[in-house]
């Protein structure tokens, strides 16, 4: 598989980011820069990462994720991961990975409720725990 | 052996010095993984392990070798249960692990993340074997079994 | 009755099933067993001899790479997938060994072992095994969205690890927001065993679905309080109808639009 580019696009009030499926490291960092800067221009409820495409996640990964949606809270922003896959949720629980102060949900149309629907306490439990 | 990248010997190896090459293990990892017959969330945590122990080689010493094995047990005390599994070897001349015992401890971190990841890479594989002393290089085998332990 | 130990030498590679060639420095083929004509589908070793042993296999350059490195080495063994001239890929044990007199190499020795059937058995013994643990711990969509899976007997590690696994695979299929885990029909449990239902939920909500845990016997809330077992985190109530009640009337927008 080549290397493909993530895409980041304004949904509503909200920053939809899709991750390709076997992301190169430059891409990852990239990939931070181009989130705080659609962070920057747009000023949104949040982020969606949607990893629905990736299969396998380590702990390089999982710590840019914690970086990322740090940075995103910091500037005011939620970031819900969007669509993981089974077999990454199996090893991610395993290897007691941290992806920080991070929602979740089964898909990207979940998410964005999450992020823009109403009452949207309930939501916010999902949040991360390591173990 | 050095393995083209057409070649279909199930074992070989290969050198690890930049984060595509990362990839390109994952990527023949997998590859394995799927002809001995793992099943998806099986494969998923070789390849994880992969990930964790080659990222290593690169971070502590630059470069290193990954080697890979196709394993077959006809275990003696159970003649109808035939097993495969895969057998993984990383190896670095970097600076070795210093104390063993704490990079084993879950939650061990060099400061930037899960660091080691040793407990990991132990959690997701059946069996892990590390050689490692300050300034002698470290080497670490993984193995895991399908059907049957 | 006196046995020639010298006959009986050389009719034993002739007896072996495991194929067997020798070949000159050369790669010649100067012998072949039964074995290696039945397995490489030639008529006999006439046909065979004289002839490079690359020659039976499409990947020949590779077969005699081997052979060659192995020399080198001093022996190898090893696994590939070769095909034969009516393109059947097997996947072939192989071993190749200088023959040496007096400290030189004179001829050299391969023999393969077909294990093409070994990993078929090795896949099918695998997939009985799972449709075994599939069969004994059924989840059910009961309703759009929710999930239920009645979990029976003891829970083991092999057991929870596969069924952990499904569940979290029904949920991305399905779609499905809530998995109601039901343990009524669990005797007992014990630190481990809560310790694999707390990673279920952990790895659950990683999904974006969360799980309702049902079917807690006093005798089992007893083992999970003396334990120190924290169950906090995780929804749970007595009973599977509990379970469905809490899931339907509880306050939230997403599921009241559905």
């Amino acid at each position: 598989m080549t290397e493909e580019e993530v895409s980041i696009v304004k949904v509503r009030n909200v920053l939809l980011v899709t991750i390709p499926s076997s992301p190169s490291d430059r891409t990852i960092d990239n990939l931070q820069d181009s989130i705080l800067t659609g962070m920057k221009n747009v000023n949104p409820e949040g982020v969606i990462l949607d990893i629905s495409l990736v299969n396998i996640v380590d702990s390089f990964f999982a710590r840019t994720i914690e970086e990322t949606s740090e940075m995103i809270s910091l500037m005011g922003g939620r970031t819900v991961i969007a669509g993981m896959q089974p077999a990454v949720a199996v090893t991610a629980m395993e290897l007691g990975l941290n992806f920080g102060n991070v929602e979740t949900a089964l898909n990207v149309e979940k998410a964005l409720d999450v992020l823009s629907g109403p009452g949207t306490e309930e939501s916010s439990d999902q949040g991360e725990e390591v173990r | 052996m050095n393995p083209g990248p057409d070649a279909t010997t199930l074992n070989g190896k290969m050198e690890i010095k930049s984060d595509t090459d990362v990839v390109d293990i994952r990527s023949k990892v997998r590859d394995l993984c799927n002809r001995i017959g793992f099943s998806l969330p099986e494969t998923t945590r070789v390849v994880t392990a992969t990930s964790e122990l080659a990222r290593n080689i690169i971070e502590f010493a630059g470069t290193g070798e990954v080697r890979w094995k196709i394993l077959e047990n006809d275990s003696a005390s159970a003649p109808q249960e035939e097993t495969v599994g895969i057998e993984l070897t990383f190896e670095d001349d970097g600076p070795g692990i210093e104390d063993l015992e704490w990079a084993m401890q879950d939650g061990t971190s060099t400061g930037n993340g899960l660091g080691k990841g040793l407990p990991g890479a132990k959690k997701l594989m059946d069996e892990m074997e590390v050689e490692s002393g300050p300034g002698s290089g470290t080497r670490i085998t993984l193995k895991k079994w399908s059907v049957g332990k | 009755m006196d046995i020639d130990l010298k006959l009986l030498k050389s009719k034993a590679l002739d007896s072996l099933l495991s194929a067997v060639v020798i070949t000159n420095t050369r790669g010649e083929v100067i012998y072949a067993n039964p074995a290696f004509c039945d397995l490489w589908e030639v008529e006999d070793s006439d046909e065979v001899t004289g002839r490079l042993l690359g020659d039976f296999v499409k990947e020949k350059n590779k077969l005699e790479k081997v052979v060659d490195d192995a020399l080198n080495q001093g022996k190898w063994e090893g696994e590939l997938e070769l095909s034969r001239e009516d393109s059947d890929l097997l996947e072939v044990k192989v071993s190749a060994t200088p023959i040496e007199t007096e400290g030189e190499p004179v001829a050299r020795m391969v023999t393969f072992t077909d294990i093409t059937s070994l990993r078929e058995k090795t896949r099918t013994i695998r997939r009985q095994a799972e449709q075994l643990i599939e069969s004994s711990t059924p989840i059910i969509e009961v309703w759009d969205g929710v999930l239920a899976a009645p979990l029976i007997g003891q829970l083991d590690t092999e057991r929870t690890q596969r069924f952990m696994e499904r569940l979290l695979e029904e949920i991305v299929d399905s779609q499905s927001e809530t998995a109601l885990i039901d343990i009524t029909g669990v005797p007992d449990v014990d630190t481990r065993t809560a310790q694999h239902l707390i990673e279920t939920v952990e790895s659950v909500k990683l999904l974006g679905a969360k799980v309702v845990l049902t079917g807690i016997s006093p005798s089992i809330a007893q083992s999970i309080v003396h334990l120190g077992i924290d169950l906090s985190e995780i929804t749970t109530k007595t009973t599977l109808a509990e379970g469905l009640k809490h899931i339907f009337t509880e306050d939230t927008p997403w599921k009241i639009t559905q």
